[in-house]
């Protein structure tokens, strides 16, 4: 695949991670859970709670890690092409 | 290929270090820097969502608790929408109403039971002894006095503020209980602070005499000379210190005397962030205990996680913003965002995560200042000069 047409989708996928990581909130069904943790009531929907809130927290990490690594992966492209730049001058 | 792999990971650390600083937070920058679509969202969804809270949408196992924290959703929110008005006048109008309704909700007989219960009375008493916790009510009058032309609550500001003032004069070990047998620092703090703001609006009222000697004696009774940090309960008849010294407590006076630009705020905010804030890769966090010292959440700190508590967190917010700290300020507030999982919808922009009291807190943090500070100073001076004390 060219450089550019790399470059053009990396920087597609980082803002589709900052869309859905602003988003995630919304599509899970996230609700406060933290007056049951104090008063430690196990119910079902406790425990259904925190697994939703624990979900969406582990989404959004990745989908931070995965942003960041495009983010790597752009500089690593454009620090690529700027040796091939300087090089025949360099020559 | 060894030098490749190297180059790759340093990318992706440096990656690690910029990019989620970037994403998370950004709202919070704005609400910091006063930008007035994003604080109308959240002053808005706060307006709405305050509306129908009562005792009933906490769960905390205790009816205690559960009133304290339907009572202090209505007062960080009162304290949130009073610095608005205060911050931007043009939306004064706005929010005078969903003002007036959190305090007209806030001193419900209903809502203060958690409190008139524990002494025994109904309603708000004529204290003679006691009652800490409407330290944190007569703070938010206080403000909203400032805020609100059209203030309705003078009669009452005035009688609580007499009140503390009388048992302020008589307390040695500069404590108030806040129920029978237990003090805590930081409720008078509250009753300190809102003393300190009721000079600042009410008419030949001048305490600053004791409000000074106030924060000498807790300098020297109830600040941990080692952590800088605030005892969170001490005996009233001993002055001596029943807890450990605590982030959360700290963070939170400081935020109260810094509303009235009390010294020991800025102090204890300083010593907060001394001792317990830490930054990793743009995000912060405060621990609940200084190092050395261990303990485990309750409903003062909210839930621990690795020594890290999530009332600290959130209240350094609001005396990081009292102090124009951005850089703290915006590294908390990313963890906030990170955990607090904000939505935006039809109704403003608001956290999911810490329901309506946690979304009340990060309401009245995000929007703190100095009455008499740097960025506000000129506007108090101009509404009361406007005006008039009352």
């Amino acid at each position: 695949m060219r450089p550019t047409l790399t470059s053009i989708l990396t920087i597609v996928g980082v803002a589709f991670c900052v869309l859905l990581f602003d988003a995630i909130p919304s599509l899970l069904p996230v609700q406060s859970v933290a007056s049951d943790l104090l008063s430690r009531a196990a119910s079902a929907a406790v425990i259904r709670q925190v697994a939703i809130v624990g979900s969406a927290l582990l989404i959004r990490s990745g989908l931070l890690l995965v942003a960041s690594f495009l983010v790597a992966r752009l500089f690593a492209a454009a620090c690529e092409s700027l040796k091939r730049l300087t090089r025949p001058q360099q020559d | 290929m060894l030098r490749k792999l190297l180059a790759y990971g340093a990318l992706t650390v440096l990656s690690l270090a910029v990019v989620p600083r970037v994403v998370c937070g950004r709202t919070e920058s704005a609400i910091f820097d006063h930008d007035q679509a994003e604080t109308m969202a959240f002053a808005d969804r706060i307006a709405a969502e305050i509306e129908n809270v009562n005792e009933r949408n906490f769960r905390t196992g205790s009816s205690r608790f559960d009133f304290e924290w339907s009572f202090g959703t209505q007062q960080m929110a009162a304290l949130g929408f009073a610095q608005v008005m205060l911050a931007r006048p043009e939306l004064a109008d706005r929010y005078r109403e969903p003002l007036r309704k959190a305090l007209r909700k806030m001193i419900a007989h209903e809502t203060l039971r958690f409190g008139t219960d524990a002494w025994g009375v109904i309603g708000i008493p004529r204290a003679e002894r006691g009652h800490a916790y409407l330290g944190y009510a007569n703070l938010a009058l206080g403000l909203a006095r400032i805020a609100d032309a059209g203030f309705e609550h003078v009669a009452l500001h005035d009688q609580v503020t007499d009140s503390f003032v009388k048992q302020l004069e008589q307390a040695k070990l500069g404590l108030i209980e806040t129920y029978p047998g237990e003090s805590y620092p930081v409720d008078v703090a509250s009753v300190v602070a809102s003393i300190a703001l009721h000079d600042k609006c009410a008419n030949g009222s001048d305490r600053r005499d004791l409000v000074a000697r106030w924060q000498d004696t807790v300098r020297a009774l109830y600040v941990d000379p080692k952590s800088g940090l605030l005892v969170q309960v001490a005996s009233a008849t001993t002055g001596k210190a029943l807890d450990k010294p605590r982030a959360s407590g700290t963070a939170l006076a400081a935020y109260f005397l810094g509303v009235a630009d009390l010294p020991l705020g800025n102090e204890l905010y300083e010593n907060t962030e001394r001792c317990c804030a830490y930054t990793l890769f743009g995000f912060g966090a405060v621990t609940e205990y200084p190092s050395g010292v261990s303990g485990v959440g309750d409903i003062d700190s909210g839930p621990v996680a690795f020594s890290f508590g999530v009332s600290p967190t959130g209240f350094l917010i609001g005396a990081a913003s009292q102090n124009q700290d951005r850089s703290r300020f915006l590294s908390l507030a990313r963890t906030a965002n990170f955990f607090g999982m904000p939505t935006s919808s039809a109704n403003g922009w608001g956290y999911q995560s810490g329901g309506p009291i946690g979304n009340a807190i990060m309401f009245a943090m995000m929007t703190a200042d100095r009455t008499g500070g740097r960025t506000r100073r000129s506007m108090t001076s101009t509404l009361l000069g406007a005006r008039g004390k009352r």
